[in-house]
């Protein structure tokens, strides 16, 4: 028998779960809880093997309270479930410890599904925000990464090529030395390279200056 | 007859007086030697000299010029008192004492004679003692005061012959006589005056010594004592200069004449009064001849030459009223100019009045405008200054309330925006929580039917339903995030955009490249969604105008400097022509609110927007 918790202030959602979990065979939703305070003190005495956590809450954040109750009882294995489709939320909630993330208007099986996968110790995502997180993923930086230069770092590239001081460049181009200092320094970053020097020849290994 | 006698005395007195100090100084002055003295006077820096040069001036002039030698003494009394020379100051004193008998202004005379009196015997200087008392005497004498005169002559005398200064002593006892003759003692008189030619019989004073013997032998014969007076007379003739000395000669015989006359001898008393007349006339001593045509006249009676005597009566009576009229003339004439020098002297100082008024008034003028002209500058650069400085105070304030007007506007787009997104943020929670947890509320109870009693038909239709209820929940999720990013709420600004960014590349053709550079920041709620509208905005823009395919929203933060660059490959705008658009106009006045600064930098192979914003 799996044992679940649910904590979500809107207590027509609160009902519709209780309502769809009723008739599964293993599946016991043993409380609903709509203020995060309650549900930390039932925890206390009572130790649930789910717990389907909101994230928008009136005296608490699901996101703040997954990662006290992992902490509290790593054994308990939660599953955000929220309106929210930001792909924040759910690499938040996954970093704070929770197994699974669902959007509210899940159907039925899905929420099934991810319930026993999650007792299984399994991770579970809809396949919609998984492609989400992968879409994302896909930006990040690597070796052969060619960073995308805006103009005015372009320009100043050009210029510190060209030997320009940051004050001749400003001068130049009509802005601060800070601003200048500011996208040298971001230009650094870019290329991941710790001085000028480094930048030049990550700049011209990679085809931008030559 | 006593008329003219008084005149004699008048004159011996004058005469014996003002030489007494250096008789022989009678010289005749040139005026080569006068001009020669002024020369010196004006270029001698040496005291001394000037002094005695003006001394020698005074008696250069003092025949010449009575008034002048007057100045002079005045300017010898002023070098003498510059040198502090008591001595020349005495002598100065005397003789301007001498100045003012002569110029019969006795009162004067005697304030200078005292101050010379009281020098000299101190000193004990009694020559000079004698002299000035003498003229303390003349000066009373002229002054109608005679005992006072008698006393000073007196003691003159006395003085001088303690001294044995006969010359002197002689002097005084002439003087002394005449106020005897003045009183009627004729006795007297004549015992003071044989006391006089007893001194002065020296050869060396022989004109004065001549003219007093004469007068000695007039008053004998006043007095009757014809024998004394006729071999004084006689004495005389031998002694006079009958060429040289033509006045004394004709006194002599004129007094020979009357004494003759009067013993009876009338036709030699005649003959002597006709020479004595005739030499008089020579002479030109008219007074003289005037006074011995009475004798005749009287000696032509006494002859009974009655004709002669009326003949002669009739010219005398002719001179007579000529005289007299001469003498009321010269008495008129003096009158008059001393009145018409009154008028002058008073019109002068009239005119000096007047000039000194001019000149006051002149004065008074040129301050009356020199002030004005001050007045008027200082007026002219307050005024300007003032206006300068209201000028500069309204500029101020104009300028202040423009920026209270921008601020105003400001704080009002602030407020506007606030709340805009205050009820955005409601909506957007009521739209999320509300309306989306019940319809996935709904969704869960029509999911939880049995839908094996369905047919095909109702199976789809259900389906559909369901898929139409999750495209809603996924509808009004989108609103609800539009309207308030959550991930602006429950994370941070990055996240945000990043979120935003995400969501553009999945649903459009656009693909946006995010980055995020620089240290980790926080600011306040309100900033961070600020900053997430303007970045919306401008996604926005990109995504309806720009055409682009590709576009890089950038974030980076270097000490509390935050720079967001978006930039894309689109068709690019004029961004001065389409400035206004409305997209613009609220990114213009969003980053104004964050006193920030906007860049736009757009041509045909994109746009870029620059948004600089400094966090402290």
């Amino acid at each position: 028998m799996i044992n679940v918790v649910i904590l979500d202030d809107h207590l027509m959602v609160l009902e519709g779960l209780q309502t769809m979990l009723d008739n599964q065979q293993s599946i016991n939703v043993t409380r609903t809880f709509s203020r995060g305070r309650d549900l930390i003190k039932f925890l206390e005495t009572e130790t649930p093997n789910i717990i389907l956590l909101d994230i928008n809450l009136p005296d608490s954040n699901g996101i703040d309270l997954c990662k006290t109750i992992t902490n509290l009882y790593p054994q308990i294995n939660i599953i955000g479930l929220s309106n929210f489709n930001d792909t924040s939320f759910i690499k938040n909630m996954i970093r704070n410890g929770a197994k699974g993330y669902l959007l509210k208007n899940t159907t039925k099986e899905e929420l099934i599904k991810a319930i026993r996968a999650v007792n299984h110790g399994k991770t579970y995502l809809p396949t919609k925000l998984k492609d989400k997180l992968l879409s994302e993923s896909f930006g990040v930086q690597s070796s052969t990464f060619i960073p995308k230069l805006t103009r005015r770092e372009n320009e100043i590239l050009t210029c510190i090529a060209e030997e320009f001081t940051n004050s001749e460049i400003a001068e130049k181009l009509f802005i601060s030395t800070k601003t200048v200092e500011s996208h040298r320094k971001n230009l650094l970053q870019k290329f991941g390279v710790r001085n000028t020097a480094g930048l030049i020849k990550e700049a011209f290994t990679k085809g931008i200056l030559n | 007859m006593s008329f003219f006698k008084k005149n004699i005395s008048f004159f011996l007195i004058l005469y014996l007086t003002i030489f007494i100090l250096k008789p022989n100084s009678i010289i005749a002055q040139n005026g080569n030697k006068i001009d020669s003295l002024k020369q010196i006077v004006d270029n001698s820096k040496n005291d001394s000299i000037v002094m005695d040069t003006y001394n020698k001036l005074r008696r250069a002039t003092a025949y010449s010029n009575q008034k002048a030698s007057q100045q002079y003494t005045y300017k010898f009394l002023e070098y003498a008192k510059k040198q502090k020379d008591s001595f020349h100051m005495a002598l100065a004193n005397y003789y301007l004492g001498n100045s003012y008998v002569a110029s019969g202004n006795f009162e004067k005379a005697l304030k200078y004679y005292f101050k010379s009196e009281a020098y000299f015997d101190r000193k004990k200087d009694s020559a000079r003692l004698s002299s000035v008392l003498n003229g303390i005497g003349a000066a009373y004498e002229n002054n109608g005061v005679d005992s006072l005169s008698l006393k000073y002559f007196l003691l003159s005398r006395d003085i001088s012959r303690a001294r044995k200064d006969k010359r002197r002593s002689g002097i005084a006892s002439n003087n002394i006589s005449n106020i005897y003759k003045k009183r009627g003692n004729l006795t007297a008189a004549i015992k003071h005056l044989n006391d006089a030619v007893s001194d002065l019989n020296n050869p060396k004073f022989k004109p004065y010594f001549i003219t007093l013997s004469i007068n000695l032998a007039n008053a004998y014969t006043e007095n009757k004592e014809y024998p004394k007076a006729l071999s004084i007379y006689n004495e005389m003739l031998k002694k006079i200069d009958t060429v040289s000395d033509a006045l004394n000669y004709a006194s002599t015989l004129r007094g020979l004449g009357n004494i003759y006359i009067a013993n009876k001898e009338n036709r030699k008393g005649l003959q002597f009064l006709k020479k004595a007349m005739d030499k008089y006339a020579n002479g030109n001593f008219l007074d003289d001849r005037f006074n011995t045509m009475k004798n005749l006249i009287d000696a032509y009676k006494i002859n009974n030459q009655n004709k002669k005597a009326l003949m002669l009566f009739y010219e005398y009576n002719t001179i007579k009223d000529s005289i007299f009229t001469a003498e009321k003339d010269k008495n008129l004439t003096e009158a008059i100019q001393k009145y018409e020098t009154e008028k002058k002297d008073t019109e002068i100082t009239k005119q000096q009045l007047v000039l000194k008024q001019n000149e006051t008034e002149i004065l008074k003028r040129k301050n009356e405008f020199r002030i004005a002209l001050f007045g008027s500058l200082l007026l002219l650069i307050t005024s300007f200054g003032i206006w300068l400085f209201y000028r500069q105070r309204q500029k101020l304030k104009n300028k202040e309330i423009e920026t209270l007007k921008t601020q105003k506007e400001l704080n009002k787009l602030e407020a506007l925006i606030e709340g805009e997104e205050k009820e955005r943020k409601r909506i957007a929670q009521d739209l999320h929580d509300g309306i989306n947890g019940d319809l996935s509320v709904i969704k869960y109870k029509i999911t939880s039917v049995n839908q094996d009693v369905f047919s095909n038909n109702e199976k789809e239709e259900f389906n559909q339903a369901v898929a139409m209820l999750d495209n809603a929940i996924e509808q009004v999720r989108h609103i609800s995030h539009n309207l308030a990013p959550p991930s602006l709420q429950n994370f941070n600004l990055v996240e945000a955009i990043q979120q935003y960014c995400n969501k553009i590349s999945a649903s459009n053709t656009l693909k946006i490249d995010f980055q995020n550079y620089g240290e980790f920041f926080t600011l306040n709620k309100d900033t961070e969604t600020a900053i997430y509208r303007i970045v919306q905005e401008a996604i926005n823009n990109i995504v309806k105008h720009s055409k682009a395919s590709e576009a890089l929203v950038q974030i980076n933060t270097h000490q509390n400097n935050l720079l967001i660059t978006i930039e894309d490959n689109g068709i690019g705008f004029k961004p001065y022509n389409n400035y206004k658009g409305l997209g613009l106009k609220n990114i213009r006045s969003r980053v104004e609110l964050l006193k920030g600064e906007l860049t736009i930098e757009s041509n045909k192979t994109g746009t870029s927007i620059q948004i600089n914003i400094d966090l402290n």
